[in-house]
């Protein structure tokens, strides 16, 4: 028999405290099992390549925390914190820990969620959410932020579907799932809305204010940096993949990723027998579930799925693309991740239906039923065991890159990273598709496309970069393009030998241009004519001091162009700035700091949320301080 | 109800393992998203990626060992039980 199986038993105080320590640290230790099982080759030194997955060397602070694009901000709040780990550790160590981490934590979390049931379906649960298909398939395409918010969910849910009962809790667990990023924001939403729906309002003037302010980290870059993205890519690329009727129920055992190849698990017939059978447990054990979230999850649980279903169905899914058309509603674009509200609830569900259904079976088959979920979730996992189905193979990045990165760092300015495309296949990655790493590689200002090649979007910018759109007519005449580039700022042009590179030979022809590295992996160039960081108007090169990416010093002086993006939002003192129309950033005449005024607002809110956690840490430990220690009692 | 639900787990199972066998073995075709115009062959998932089949085989075990531990221990269950 399994100790943990079985209560407690009459033996004195120091075993029940050993068992109690085994019983808290057994979801820990089976997490993290999960964790090294689902990494597997991945925990071998070497970076992490595969589609969104791009763990370099070393990732940059994401422009985001300042509320800067030209990238859409969704590597905030958590990208910060990844970054700082990066530049202690290693980028590839430090996106390993965090994918790792977040697994166990989702483990653990879906395990608590049932405080009252027996092992199998404390297993089950943790199996069915954390070893999902739908979570590996993040893990797999590199969807941090999703996976963390997956990761916080469980623990959010109890407290945030109740948000009235304590407020300095719904607080906390808003500013956890808030620091996810747009997708943990999200989940909260609808826990919050389905709580104080249930709670018919109570408290929900306060509730709505923490709920936003712990938002706000994420939110504000968000507003500052969609509004400058150009067209986006047609939204039914992103759609849920649910062919109608198999589709569906396939989506119930976790599948549906929109890139139907980078779906790891929860395939064929066998999925969609599986993913009903889960429905049907979960149906069976929802009335079993703690009273205290059961009713209100599965309301949230039902927002989750529709959501979900909404963008692949006939019927609706035009009208849900023309909703996530717009600027705002792009946050809805690939719905699928809104399953985890579904996950949450199905998994603890389903666990305890099959231990309902045991219950009224024979003793023999009782264990077997028993453990179903969790064999089942064993069986959905094992596609993304050792691996995430082959995402997870570390690569090394060819020496190269580094001599380019090296010569980059020592005469700073924008890098062109050729071949011009958002996504490409690297050699050195064994031939994963990729989302472009020289951005990520290099740091710094790097122009590279943001059009995923969708062949009824040919003119899609999921950036807000304006020099973007000059760059594909240069490509047609590379022989003569070094005063294009010039006068769009770039200073370094980074080719990659990577699939269609030789296509780019001709800039070798250019005069303009000095290749400065050739070496198998790459080549880099340098565009003799680069005029800058900041010209004025009389050709003058005007000093500048970067205090931080928002704020630097600028010499005063007359009109004058800064090669970087021209984003809405810069100021020359309190003087607006302006674009050229290359898509440089146009100074006016004056003096004063050039300076990125959304940033201000953004660190605003980061330390107003601070604050307010440490507020809220330190107003806890009172109360439990003033709980062990009473007041002594009046005479 | 409670048979059908049984079933349903009991075949998805063996439907998965059947369908993971199969899937492991081969490698995906790869569409869109990238650059799918101009280049030659494409796949998402490496060939060298054998890690994969390595980790379904061992989830399978897993499952397998589960379901064959629990099923002794209900066997033995009705076994011991005095009377």
């Amino acid at each position: 028999m399994c100790p943990l199986l079985d209560g407690l038993p009459d033996a004195g105080f120091s075993r029940r405290m050993e068992q109690s320590a085994r019983q808290r640290a057994a979801p820990w230790v089976a997490g993290v099992v999960l964790a090294l099982l689902v990494l597997g080759p991945g925990l071998a030194p070497g970076s992490l390549l595969n589609l969104d997955l791009v763990f370099t060397p070393t990732i940059p602070v994401p422009r985001g925390v300042w509320a800067l694009g030209p990238e859409l901000s969704r590597r905030v709040p958590l990208g910060v914190a990844l970054a700082w780990a990066s530049s202690l550790f290693s980028g590839p160590f430090a996106g390993k820990l965090l994918l790792g981490g977040a697994l166990t934590i989702a483990f653990a979390g879906a395990w608590r969620l049932l405080p009252d049931a027996n092992l199998p379906a404390r297993l089950g649960a943790g199996l069915l959410y954390a070893g999902s298909p739908f979570t590996l398939t993040r893990v797999a395409v590199g969807h941090w932020s999703v996976l963390a918010a997956v990761a916080v969910l469980p623990w959010a849910l109890p407290v945030l579907l109740r948000p009235g009962d304590a407020i300095r809790r719904t607080w906390l667990w808003s500013v956890a799932l808030g620091a996810t990023g747009v997708t943990g924001g999200l989940f909260g939403l609808v826990l919050i809305a389905c709580g104080l729906v249930a709670d018919r309002g109570r408290r929900s003037a306060a509730v709505v204010a923490v709920f936003l302010v712990a938002q706000l980290p994420w939110l504000i870059p968000g507003i500052f940096t969609v509004g400058s993205a150009g067209p986006l890519s047609n939204p039914r690329h992103y759609a849920t993949d649910v062919p109608v009727p198999l589709g569906i129920l396939r989506l119930f055992a976790g599948g549906g990723f929109w890139r139907a190849p980078s779906q790891v698990g929860a395939t064929g017939a066998g999925g969609a027998l599986l993913g009903a059978a889960l429905l049907a447990l979960a149906l069976l054990g929802a009335r079993h579930l703690p009273p205290q979230w059961r009713a209100r999850a599965a309301g949230a649980a039902v927002v989750g799925v529709v959501l979900a279903l909404a963008s692949g169905l006939p019927g609706v899914r035009s009208l849900f693309a023309d909703l996530t058309s717009t600027t705002f509603g792009g946050a809805l674009r690939d719905s699928q991740r809104l399953f985890g509200l579904f996950l949450v609830w199905m998994a603890p569900a389903a666990a305890v239906g099959a231990t309902r259904l045991a219950s009224q079976a024979g003793p023999a088959l009782q264990p077997t039923i028993e453990v179903l979920p969790a064999v089942a979730g064993v069986v959905l996992a094992a596609p993304g065991l050792l691996g995430a189905g082959g995402a997870l193979e570390p690569a090394t990045f060819p020496s190269g890159w580094a001599q380019a990165r090296t010569q980059v760092a020592r005469a700073q300015g924008p890098v062109l990273a050729l071949p011009w495309h958002e996504y490409l296949n690297l050699d050195f990655a064994d031939h994963r598709r990729v989302l472009n790493p020289v951005p990520d590689y290099f740091g710094g200002d790097v122009l590279a496309s943001s059009n995923p090649e969708f062949a009824d979007s040919p003119g899609a910018r999921e950036q807000g970069d304006p020099r973007e759109k000059h760059v594909p007519p240069l490509l047609d005449h590379l022989d003569r393009a070094s005063d294009s580039f010039s006068a769009l700022g770039v200073r370094w042009v980074v080719v990659l030998h990577e699939v269609d590179w030789r296509d780019y030979a001709a800039i070798n022809q250019d005069p303009g241009m000095e290749r400065t590295l050739a070496t198998p992996a790459l080549d880099l160039y340098r565009v003799r004519g680069w005029n800058g960081p900041v010209v004025d108007d009389h050709g003058r090169h005007l000093r500048v001091d970067t205090i931080v990416q928002p704020w630097s010093n600028v010499s005063p002086s007359g009109s004058a162009t800064w090669t970087r993006p021209g984003l809405s939002g810069w100021l020359r003192g309190t003087s607006s700035t302006r674009s050229t129309a290359s898509g440089l950033l146009r100074l006016p005449a004056g003096r004063g700091p050039v300076w990125y005024w959304p940033g201000t607002l953004a660190i605003g809110a980061d330390v107003v949320v601070l604050g307010g956690v440490a507020w809220a840490v330190l107003l806890g430990r009172r109360r439990e301080t003033a709980e062990v220690d009473p007041p002594p009692l009046p005479d | 109800m409670r048979v059908c639900i049984v079933g349903a787990l009991t075949v998805g199972i063996a439907l998965t393992v059947v369908a993971g066998a199969s899937y492991a073995a081969h490698v995906t075709g790869q569409v869109g998203y990238g650059a799918p115009q101009v280049l030659g062959e494409q796949f998402i998932k490496p060939q060298s990626a054998s890690s994969s089949s390595w980790g379904l085989w061992l989830g399978l075990l897993v499952a397998l060992a589960i379901l064959a531990s629990t099923a002794f221990f209900g066997w033995r269950r009705t076994h011991t039980q005095p009377g």
